[in-house]
């Protein structure tokens, strides 16, 4: 009980300390409290040890009578074990990698004002992620949902030029229309049901609850990038690096395709259609991906185009299990976290990039591994990882979704499977073009002119790469224990 | 044992028995050129001649002083696997197929004797020499595997024993055809002498080969006339047989008389073809034979 | 088992410790081959094991992967065993050979850790795909060697065109694993389980139930490993890829890995398929792609004058014999078993003198790389004189390679044809393939000839002197010798490969399938060969027609030395001109130019030497304002139209509030009238 409370006071109080503490003292408090949030995170672990477990750790009524459960908690399952495991861990090494890359060394934006904004709406971000993963209902899950919502909005548009104002706007707008569509769905689902429950759904009427289910879907698409409110995302990359990286590729965004695992999760008869229409929409999202990663000169954008991509693969999973194939679930749920940690390596690689060579464009860079090694040896664990090589992290679900693909079988099984494939197959060749492109052969002027990178970013990714390779373990075994 | 000892007495009786095939092949040519030609022991004299001159050594190589002695190895070797008035001493030891890569192991010693050796000519008469190798083996192996194919064996006292009381059918033919051929071609007779080519190449792969080494390659050329006009002769000209070796011995070397008469004429009355002539005329002669292998293959 | 997991321990510990110690460039080597040789006496003790006292089996599995039927679980079979054998053998010889190879200026700018450390994790992983025994693990493991071995390729990583070898590679065979793994699903959602067992159930479960799909599997099947075999067409990678590695890794891939896919196809085709009309159709398919491949690949071998690019289209000729005699020996499984085992046989015997010429002839590519820095054969000559031992060296694998007798390579190739023959007796298509076989052996031999004949004789090239003296040091001789003196024993004592590989491949089919190895290859001496198939026998001993060989060569050298000649040493004549080495020098591009003529493509204008089709990848040029991007972006058409309508529509209303008292007072008076219809409205009657 206490662990969690910690959980989320310790970015909460962290948050509000950067915003009064003096400057100096500001990589303290930072540090201090995601360092916090981890040792609670493992205390949390340690006293509700991993397992089959599905606890609601608290629960709170806060209005009466409303509901037979309570409205406010915290749900510890493998599924929240998932996401809190992504929030956790990374949002600590984002945070330690911050403290170097927002600094006047920084080539690019040399610059350190703002230090304190960033760490509190980064902060602040990641207790409503924890908040998000905890959630036991869908309304405090929704309450959470906005924050973030919000925090996306301060931190894209963080150095605050036209440019990244006008995409932090773009964002807000687009993630909050998608909101709206979050909260018809719920009052909906109250009035018919008076719950707020995830499994609320199952008690819908048949055809209200395909509309019910496809207004949430409409949510999570728009918070998850997917076609057709996808823009929003790319623009986004305006933003720092950290924030890049942790909210567009780790934690926000994965929220929508969260919200859609736990209805699915809770609700194996979501109608057969749905699922047909997430498959499809996957396939189409990965397709318009995948034909705009040839066109993209900036390493950060296809990253994002990257991004949209895999979270269509997480529907694509979810939407396979909503076709009667529950591998499919799993499947996508455990590339949540796989996923997380491989696009979260390569955007901090990206980050040094710019941090150290000043550029993230693909024309510009060439041959970086011979003055940033470490680098070039991160970005293509990363890129590997990301492409689905054993034994890195993105093989395990990417053959999971293969294996649920072939499982559902019939027509919608073989003709998904094709599209799918061809992703898969031309990612892997895009991917592995640019990373030769970028990090091996001569090096072009401003590779050559590399600076060397600070400790923290370093072992924010040492400790990725690390992860790369562990990640789908857990991931195996949270789904198991999810009774995969 | 037997075999073993057999093998032996067949290896000396070729190595003595081809100079006079040679001898008679002059003679006949002469013949048909109305000269008188030289003695019928003349090869002989050539080769004891040969042996005791000096040795030109002007390459530093080791194949280049015994590539001459491993031809001649390697030709004689094969003489134990080829019927000789009874069947092949060693036959359990190689069938068909080992008989003509061990003719190959004579050719690539010739080879490497030409790329050994210093002058660019010997490099243009082994670039031809494997040119060869590239179009005329394929015609002689299509023909003994259609014989093959007939007897459903690949030994050659099989293939013999089938076509002695086989009826004639066209692939046996066409494989005779191109048998003779390529024979010609092997024993560098003209239209096909391109290899050598006194005239273009002076004798090609052995333009720097003197002395001792000279002589054993004519001898491995004498051996190897020898030894394919027996193939052929075995092959498809198997009538008559006897039962005694002596006179089946005779017979043969009556037979190959008569072949050579053959091969005379063809060399007298044709010019040397062009390399790339001749490489053109054995490709089309493979696909003719081919032809051949399937009339054999579907049974006529 | 515990054995062979510490030899896989040893590749690890090997691998992290090379990682760890830094730019030590002379020892990191030693301990790299310390790592192999140790873990090599392992894994053959392992072998011994299998040979003497059965497979090695393990009972619970590593770890069982939660949802899926696969587990990881190890098994050392005879085949497994076999190939174990060649393996460990290959990395021994390789780390050794790496020493001092890789001290050379051309590699002086990488870091050697890398090398050697991704060099044990291959090793590491190529024996984990034979000693496994669940596909799920087999094809990760599979995957993790195709990695290491992208890697290698990519070496020198600041070289494009290595670059580009390694992403072709690399894209390629991705894409054939992709093929397995949804060959390899398929088969698990019949199975239930990855396990071996299960599936050769399934399999046959599949052949009666729903023989299409089950075509549709061994397809994908055979296009996987078919890629990883350089199989062509699908193996279009390999010309590229083996030269762009540094020797020893050229030498790895040449010994192990491209192998491994000759064992994929037996695992599978021999193993699970049960004999029957899938295996003729399959085994029918394998020999044709083996003979386009012998074709293809040897015929453009003659054409290239880049050592080690010759040397790769040579092994996909080679690995052409191997598929040829393995598809002959799957098509006759149910017809005719013991023609179909001496083909089966022939195919590994094959692959194992393969291992031994071709990683040979590599080895001898990179010795010459090692002297004069170049690979271009037009630019050496007359190496002999300094490299004598390697010229040996490369002419007992090229005779061998060649198939000349009594060499390794012409045992298994005689195997070949007299199966290709003997199956032709019964199914005629198969004598076309043996004669290809046999006339495109004669082209291996043109090709190296030209080979030997530039690399290592004639004229000296002028760029000699750059060349140090004396032959390459002792740590690259040890490996050529090694794997020559196999050439030798293979090729005179064929019956001893051959023995150990008719009871690898026995346990993979029914009891009583066939006899015993005498009922196949006869009762004579450990030397022979005798066939006897259909009635009709043939035999090829090495040892006595050695024998005789070896008489003959005395005799002809009593004859050479009977008249004591005397020697005398003396220039080339050239017609009485002096004439410098470069103007009498005979390039490797001159030979067999009329030959060469008559095999080139000529379509109207189009011409180009070989048979052999370059593919020029497409560079991808998309424009940003393509009609398709147009399309695909609703920011453009959609989203941005709709909020600035929005924003119209708001600035319309905007312009009410026009800061005019009296306008509000209006909109009041207004206001409120409404609401009092409104009420009157509603409330009316009530």
């Amino acid at each position: 009980m206490l662990s969690v409370i910690l959980l989320i006071l310790f970015p909460v109080a962290g948050a509000i300390l950067s915003m009064i503490a003096p400057k100096k003292r500001l990589t303290l408090v930072a540090c201090g409290s995601v360092t916090g949030m981890l040792l609670s995170l493992i205390w949390l672990f340690i006293q509700k040890p991993p397992g089959a477990w599905r606890v609601l750790i608290f629960s709170w009524q806060w209005i009466p009578g409303t509901a037979s459960q309570g409205l406010f908690g915290f749900l510890l399952d493998p599924l929240s074990t998932l996401l809190l495991l992504v929030v956790v861990v990374l949002g600590f090494l984002v945070i330690l990698y911050g403290t170097g890359y927002i600094s006047r060394h920084n080539r690019e934006h040399a610059s350190e004002d703002g230090r304190e904004r960033h760490n509190f709406w980064l902060l602040l971000f990641i207790a409503a992620m924890i908040g998000v993963a905890l959630s036991p209902n869908l309304l405090q899950l929704f309450f959470f949902w906005e924050m973030t919502t919000l925090c996306s909005w301060a931190l894209i548009s963080h150095y605050r030029n036209a440019e990244s104002l006008r995409a932090g706007f773009k964002a807000l707008l687009m993630t909050f229309s998608g909101g709206l569509f979050f909260a018809a769905g719920l009052v909906v689902l109250y009035v018919h049901t008076g719950r707020f429950d995830f499994d609320a759904l199952s008690e819908l009427a048949p055809r209200l609850r395909f509309w019910i289910f496809l207004f949430f879907l409409i949510a999570a698409w728009a918070k998850s990038a997917q076609f057709p409110f996808y823009t929003w995302l790319p623009d986004a990359m305006a933003a720092p690096t950290t924030v890049s990286m942790y909210l567009h590729a780790a934690a926000m965004v994965k929220a929508g395709v969260f919200l859609i695992a736990r209805l699915t999760f809770a609700n194996f008869d979501i109608p057969w259609l749905s699922g047909l229409i997430v498959a499809i929409l996957a396939v189409v999202t990965m397709s318009l991906a995948l034909f705009l990663f040839f066109t993209q000169s900036d390493l950060k954008k296809l990253l994002a185009y990257s991004t949209i991509a895999h979270l269509a693969y997480v529907l694509f999973g979810l939407g396979l299990a909503m076709m009667g194939c529950k591998l499919g679930a799993y499947a996508g749920a455990m590339h949540i976290l796989n996923h997380s940690v491989a696009k979260g390596l390569l955007f901090l690689c990206v980050g040094v990039l710019s941090y150290s060579a000043g550029t993230r464009q693909i024309d510009e860079l060439s041959g970086v591994g011979k003055k940033l090694p470490f680098l070039a040896v991160a970005f293509v664990c990363g890129m590997l990882a990301l492409l689905g090589v054993p034994p890195f992290s993105g093989f395990w679900s990417k053959f999971y979704l293969l294996a649920a693909t072939l499982k559902l079988g019939g027509t919608a099984g073989w003709l998904l499977l094709i599209p799918f494939l061809l992703e898969i197959i031309l990612g892997f060749a895009w991917f592995l073009h640019i990373g030769h492109k970028v990090f091996f052969g001569i090096p072009s002027a401003k590779a050559a002119d590399a600076q060397p990178v600070p400790f923290s970013m370093q072992f924010a990714l040492g400790v990725l790469v690390v992860l790369t390779l562990v990640v789908p373990y857990i991931g195996l075994q949270l789904m198991h224990a999810m009774g995969m | 044992m037997r075999g073993f000892l057999f093998g032996l007495w067949q290896i000396i009786l070729v190595l003595m028995l081809a100079p006079l095939l040679d001898g008679i092949m002059r003679k006949l040519v002469a013949l048909v050129h109305s000269r008188i030609g030289p003695p019928v022991h003349q090869p002989y004299l050539d080769l004891l001649k040969l042996l005791g001159k000096e040795e030109m050594v002007s390459s530093p190589y080791t194949f280049f002083r015994y590539s001459a002695v491993l031809a001649l190895a390697a030709i004689l070797t094969s003489a134990v696997l080829v019927p000789l008035g009874a069947a092949p001493p060693m036959e359990s030891s190689g069938d068909i197929i080992v008989f003509i890569y061990l003719v190959t192991l004579a050719a690539v010693m010739v080879v490497l004797s030409g790329i050994t050796s210093d002058s660019p000519f010997s490099f243009i008469g082994a670039s031809r020499e494997v040119m060869f190798l590239l179009t005329v083996e394929p015609v002689i192996v299509v023909a003994l595997v259609i014989m093959a194919i007939k007897a459903q064996s690949t030994q050659f006292s099989d293939v013999i024993a089938y076509h002695a009381q086989a009826p004639f059918s066209l692939s046996v033919l066409i494989a005779g055809g191109g048998l003779f051929l390529a024979i010609i071609a092997q024993m560098a007779r003209l239209p096909f002498d391109t290899v050598e080519a006194d005239q273009e190449i002076m004798e090609g792969p052995f333009i720097e080969q003197s002395g001792p080494k000279l002589a054993l390659f004519k001898w491995m050329i004498y051996v190897k006339q020898l030894i394919f006009a027996a193939v052929f002769i075995a092959v498809f000209i198997p009538w008559p047989m006897f039962e005694n070796y002596g006179l089946s011995l005779v017979t043969i070397l009556v037979k190959m008389a008569i072949l050579l008469l053959l091969v005379a004429v063809v060399h007298v009355v044709n010019p040397r073809l062009r390399i790339d002539q001749a490489v053109r005329f054995f490709l089309i002669l493979l696909v003719l034979e081919i032809g051949g292998l399937a009339f054999a293959l579907v049974g006529s | 088992m515990p054995t062979f997991f510490a030899a896989v321990a040893i590749y690890l510990t090997g691998a992290l410790i090379t990682l760890w110690m830094g730019d030590r460039r002379r020892s990191i080597g030693w301990v790299a081959w310390g790592a192999s040789s140790l873990a090599t006496v392992l894994i053959l003790a392992c072998v011994i094991q299998v040979f003497t006292s059965g497979p090695i089996i393990m009972e619970k599995a590593l770890w069982q992967v939660p949802g899926l039927g696969a587990s990881l679980l190890f098994r050392i079979d005879y085949l497994s065993a076999l190939f174990l054998a060649i393996i460990s053998i290959i990395s021994v010889l390789v780390t050794l050979y790496a020493q001092s190879f890789m001290q050379i200026a051309h590699y002086q700018q990488q870091s050697l850790r890398y090398f050697y450390a991704v060099l044990l994790l291959f090793f590491a992983a190529v024996i984990a795909v034979v000693a496994i025994s669940d596909l799920f693990f087999f094809f990760i493991f599979w995957e993790m060697m195709t990695l290491c071995s992208y890697l290698l390729v990519i070496y020198r990583s600041n070289d494009a065109t290595r670059l580009r070898a390694g992403f072709k590679y690399f894209f390629m065979t991705h894409v054939a694993t992709a093929f397995l793994f949804i060959g390899g699903l398929v088969l698990y959602l019949h199975s239930g389980s990855f396990s071996f067992t299960a599936l050769k159930s399934a399999m046959v479960q599949m052949q009666s139930a729903s023989p299409g799909l089950l075509h549709l599997v061994l397809g994908f099947f055979l296009l996987g490993f078919a890629t990883k075999a350089g199989i062509l067409p699908m193996g279009d990678w390999l010309p590229d890829a083996y030269p762009a590695a540094p020797a020893p890794a050229s030498v790895s891939f040449a010994g192990s890995m491209t192998k491994l896919g000759i064992y994929g196809v037996i695992r599978v085709f021999c193993d699970f398929l049960p004999a029957g009309s899938h295996s003729q159709v399959w085994g029918l398919t394998i020999a044709c792609l083996g003979a386009i491949s012998i074709l293809v690949g040897t015929m453009t071998a003659l054409v290239q004058e880049d050592a080690k690019r010759l040397l790769s289209f040579h092994v996909i000729g080679q690995m052409g014999y191997i598929f040829l005699a393995i598809g002959t020996g799957i098509y006759f499984l149910p017809v005719q078993p013991v023609l179909a085992i001496i083909a089966l046989g022939a195919g590994i015997f094959h692959l194992i003198n393969n291992v031994c010429y071709k990683s040979c002839l590599f080895f001898v590519a990179g010795s010459v790389f090692y002297k004069v820095g170049t690979r271009d054969i037009n630019k050496i000559g007359g190496l002999a004189t300094i490299l004598p031992l390697t010229a040996g060296v490369a002419v007992i694998a090229f005779l061998s390679i060649a198939g000349i007798p009594p060499f390794s390579g012409f045992s298994s190739k005689w195997l070949i044809y007299e199966a290709t023959l003997r199956g032709g007796f019964l199914k005629p298509v198969f004598v076309i393939l043996g004669l290809l076989a046999i006339f495109v052996s004669a082209v291996t031999l043109a090709s190296f000839i030209k080979f030997i004949g530039s690399v290592f004789y004639g004229k000296y090239a002028d760029n000699k002197s750059k060349a140090k003296t004396g032959d390459v040091p002792w740590s690259m001789q040890i490996p050529q010798f090694v794997l020559a003196g196999l050439c030798i024993l293979f090729g005179l004592f064929p019956r001893l490969p051959v023995q150990w590989i008719f009871r690898a491949l026995t346990p993979l089919f029914p009891p009583g399938f066939v006899g015993d190895a005498s009922s196949v290859y006869g009762h004579s001496t450990l030397a022979g060969l005798e066939l006897h198939v259909n009635d009709a026998a043939a035999g090829w001993q090495a040892l006595p027609l050695f024998v005789v060989f070896v008489l003959c060569a005395a005799l002809a050298f009593y004859l050479f030395r009977s008249a004591k000649v005397t020697q005398r040493a003396d220039q080339t004549w050239f017609g009485g001109e002096p004439i410098k080495n470069e103007d009498g020098r005979y390039r490797a591009h001159s030979y067999y130019l009329p030959f060469k003529q008559i095999f080139r493509i000529r379509i109207g204008k189009y011409e180009r030497p070989g048979v052999y089709p370059t593919i020029r990848y497409p560079d991808i040029h998309l424009k940003k304002d393509d009609f398709w991007h147009r399309l695909i972006d609703v920011d453009r058409w959609f989203y941005t139209p709709l909020v600035n309508a929005t924003m119209r529509f708001l600035r319309f209303f905007s312009n009410t509030h026009s800061g005019l008292p009296h306008v509000y007072l209006l909109w009041m008076l207004i206001g409120a009238l409404l609401t009092v219809i409104l009420l009157f409205a509603f409330s009316a009657g009530k």
